[in-house]
């Protein structure tokens, strides 16, 4: 029962969500709001193992000396101690507003600015016209750049129109056949696990 | 060692320092660039224009710090045009838990200030609100209990007169203006709310994922769309009053013709190796 | 030409939804659970063929998924670890198809002795993460080997969770590289990184916003529905070949539906008359 409860818990709930979006009958909708209502209690529960998780394995790291070990104390020290202080002042409270506004606001900022130095030296190295499609990919991606920055319009006015039609012509025609494609294979992998094709996830093998 | 060689193995410390040049010279020099306006943008403008007074705007900020740059000055010029038509605001954030409730503060309140507007009169932030497809689902027809009766703050909703007249998107929502960067996101906002109750649907997204969004607009489902920090500048520039998004367009001028140049310096060097592996 | 002009006319003439829609329908969604019900068969008819014995057609070559075994050879020569990720998204299709990988991957490491870290973003994907892993360990006959120190749960937010993956790509150096789910802004930064310490990549992503990236910074990319065949790929099942089959099956109608209606949309002058008609 171990290996089949999964499934059934799978298929039961996966066929009430799927029947909603088409029909309506019985009390359909109000058993899936249910449903919803449960997910939302799940994710919160999640939260609570993803910090159990993160505090064994951070002891763990400590407690063997794994390389660079002290990190994990630093780390430690940032979930214990502000776990209480937004207990106590509350998420909006003045201590964790001040640790959001001026610690994790401009690390995230910081992080995300690594990808505009990333994506020159990913351009500097992979952008060369080695073969046909390379080329067309470099053509294009100067083309848009020309397009997207104020100096382009400057230097000509053509380039934000030929960067406005590759966005809205072929872009648009490329993207519209990956997510068709993608959407449909969502659709089939869903339908594989609903009907417990698919069970390498229950950890009980193919 | 071979010029071909110098030109395709530049440090990489170099390429980011001459990146770092590039994004702060034109902040402590500004240019002054002249920005165009695209068609995308304008559909943004002509349809906050075109909203009668008293209209309710519905705005979901979905962005995290990274992104803020960007998508901020759009939320703060989307205000600065809706307080001048006297539109309502109503803003919640389903991405970010931590940042969202904040940078709509950050973004709405100085103007609203500016422009002598009340908050839980003329806007409200009713801040991070989890399991974004439930709660927009719920939000359709009990707008409320979508957003579990509190603001940002924890205060009761019914304590702000702007709320009285919010109890359904379906029936008081005039149009949705969603900033995004990933998932929840637009993709949320048009299936689960815009298409089924024909609301329209607009707003901006980060540049990343602007290219994703044009078959959307194409398709009308979208009704325009900001791209990243150019369109915030965009639309600062027809709001009349240029912000942050304006003050980015140089630095992004630099730092595009920096890669350029970069892709041009790797291909020269490419076609040197290849000529001179035919000699050998 | 002129016959689907008039079809075009009388769908416009048609009467209204809620005069043909049965009671127990959703709106609009009558035409979309026929589609449904058309992929169930697809998929159906080629499961029963698979079943019966009969021949289905296989495959084509995917040399993202062929590149696995050169991966883990790779990182076994080098006595470096492997890394994989699931991906950043929760329990969705994504995810499944990335935790049937990480199955093969797992045995595969088991049996060469290779070191496996796998990062899960998702606190709820983590339990089933090491579940597999430890699963694929007992299957390949080194229970023994498996640590659950080295499937960690790292965090839920963006950011920290790449931050704490470029750490952990300083610090143990793997050799190889996959990152197979659903990826947002972090995937430059994650790709990049691994090829600055000298990784084989191989990448999957079905955010359409983000799949450039991979293609430009790994050495393999697997694009858009190539994802989900995996577990049908490498396992060589022919039921989970039959579904393959009949999704692409129902991709070819989907491609046929699309031609009909731009012929349509051409003479009629606008798709107007066949949305609403699909829309039932």
């Amino acid at each position: 029962m171990q290996k089949e409860l999964p499934l059934i818990i799978v298929f039961v709930s996966g066929i009430l969500v799927m029947l909603s979006k088409f029909f309506n009958f019985w009390r359909l909708p109000e058993l899936v709001a249910t449903l919803d209502k449960w997910s939302i209690v799940m994710s919160t529960f999640a939260m609570l193992m993803g910090i159990i998780e993160l505090t064994r394995l951070h002891v763990n790291n400590v407690r063997r000396r794994r390389i660079n070990w002290y990190y994990s104390i630093v780390t430690l020290l940032a979930i214990y101690l502000y776990l209480p202080v937004v207990l106590i002042q509350g998420p909006e409270g003045p201590s964790p507003k001040w640790i959001t506004t001026n610690v994790s606001q401009p690390i995230g900022s910081a992080i995300y600015a690594i990808l505009g130095f990333y994506i020159v030296s990913a351009a500097y190295r992979s952008f060369k016209a080695r073969n046909l499609e390379a080329s067309i990919l470099l053509v294009a991606a100067v083309l848009l750049m020309l397009g997207q920055a104020p100096i382009g319009e400057a230097i000509w006015s053509g380039f934000p129109k030929i960067s406005d039609w590759i966005l809205t012509v072929p872009n648009s025609a490329g993207m519209r056949g990956i997510n068709i494609g993608a959407y449909i294979g969502i659709f089939a992998t869903s339908i594989r696990v609903l009907l417990g094709l698919e069970r390498s996830w229950t950890g009980s093998g193919s | 060692m071979p010029l071909y060689e110098k030109l395709l193995k530049v440090d990489t410390r170099i390429i980011y320092v001459l990146v770092l040049l590039a994004m702060l010279i034109p902040m402590i020099k500004p240019m002054g660039l002249p920005i165009g306006v695209s068609e995308n943008t304008r559909k943004v403008y002509n349809l906050i224009e075109s909203l009668p007074e008293g209209s309710v705007i519905l705005v979901s900020h979905d962005t995290g710090p990274g992104n803020a740059p960007e998508l901020n000055p759009m939320l703060t010029a989307l205000a600065r045009q809706a307080f001048r038509k006297n539109l309502k605001i109503v803003a919640m954030c389903l991405f970010d838990q931590a940042n969202g409730p904040q940078f709509i503060q950050d973004s709405i309140e100085p103007v609203a200030q500016e422009m002598g507007k009340e908050y839980g009169k003329d806007w409200i932030n009713l801040g991070y609100k989890m399991q974004a497809q439930q709660t927009l689902k719920m939000m359709i027809d009990d707008f409320w209990k979508g957003a579990n009766n509190v603001d940002w703050s924890g205060k009761d909703l019914s304590q702000f007169p702007i709320m009285a007249n919010v109890k359904s998107i379906k029936k008081d929502v005039a149009v949705i203006f969603e900033t995004t960067v990933g998932t929840p996101g637009y993709a949320d906002w048009m299936t689960y709310v815009a298409e089924p109750t024909g609301k329209p649907l607009t707003g901006g997204a980060s540049l990343t994922m602007y290219s994703g969004v044009q078959q959307y607009i194409r398709s009308g489902q979208l009704k325009g769309f900001l791209g990243g920090m150019r369109g915030a500048a965009e639309y600062e520039k027809l709001v009349g009053k240029p912000g942050k998004g304006s003050a980015g367009m140089d630095s992004q001028s630099i730092g595009h013709l920096i890669v350029i140049g970069l892709i041009i310096i790797g291909n020269i060097g490419y076609y040197m190796q290849r000529k001179a592996a035919l000699k050998k | 030409m002129s016959s689907l002009y008039f079809l075009a006319a009388a769908a416009a003439k048609a009467p209204k939804p809620e005069d043909l829609t049965p009671k127990f329908w959703q709106p609009g969604m009558m035409w979309d659970s026929i589609f449904v019900l058309l992929l169930f068969l697809a998929i159906g008819i080629m499961i029963q063929r698979a079943r019966a014995g009969l021949p289905i057609p296989p495959i084509r070559k995917l040399a993202g998924l062929d590149a696995i075994d050169e991966a883990i050879g790779r990182a076994t020569e080098m006595g470096r670890p492997i890394h994989f990720s699931p991906g950043m998204s929760g329990f969705t299709a994504v995810t499944y198809a990335g935790l049937a990988v990480l199955s093969e991957v797992a045995k595969k490491a088991a049996q060469y002795d290779t070191r496996l870290l796998v990062t899960n973003r998702q606190a709820l994907v983590q339990p089933v993460a090491q579940e597999v892993v430890k699963q694929a360990y007992l299957e390949a006959g080194r229970p023994d080997a498996y640590n659950p120190d080295d499937v960690r749960y790292l965090s839920d937010a963006q950011f920290s969770y790449t931050t704490a993956v470029l750490g952990l790509y300083q610090r143990e150096k793997p050799a190889a590289n996959i990152l197979y789910g659903y990826w947002m802004a972090e995937s430059l930064i994650l790709a990049e990184a691994g090829s600055q310490i000298g990784a084989i990549q191989i990448g999957a992503n079905t955010n359409t916003f983000q799949i450039h990236f991979f293609i430009v910074t790994m050495d393999y990319v697997l694009i858009g529905e190539e994802m989900f065949a995996a577990a049908a790929y490498m396992s060589k099942e022919p039921v989970l070949t039959g579904t393959v089959v009949g999704q692409d099956m129902f991709k070819i109608a989907i491609g046929l539906l699309i031609v009909f209606g731009t012929i349509w949309a051409t003479v009629a002058g606008s798709s107007k008359g066949l949305v609403d008609f699909l829309l039932r």
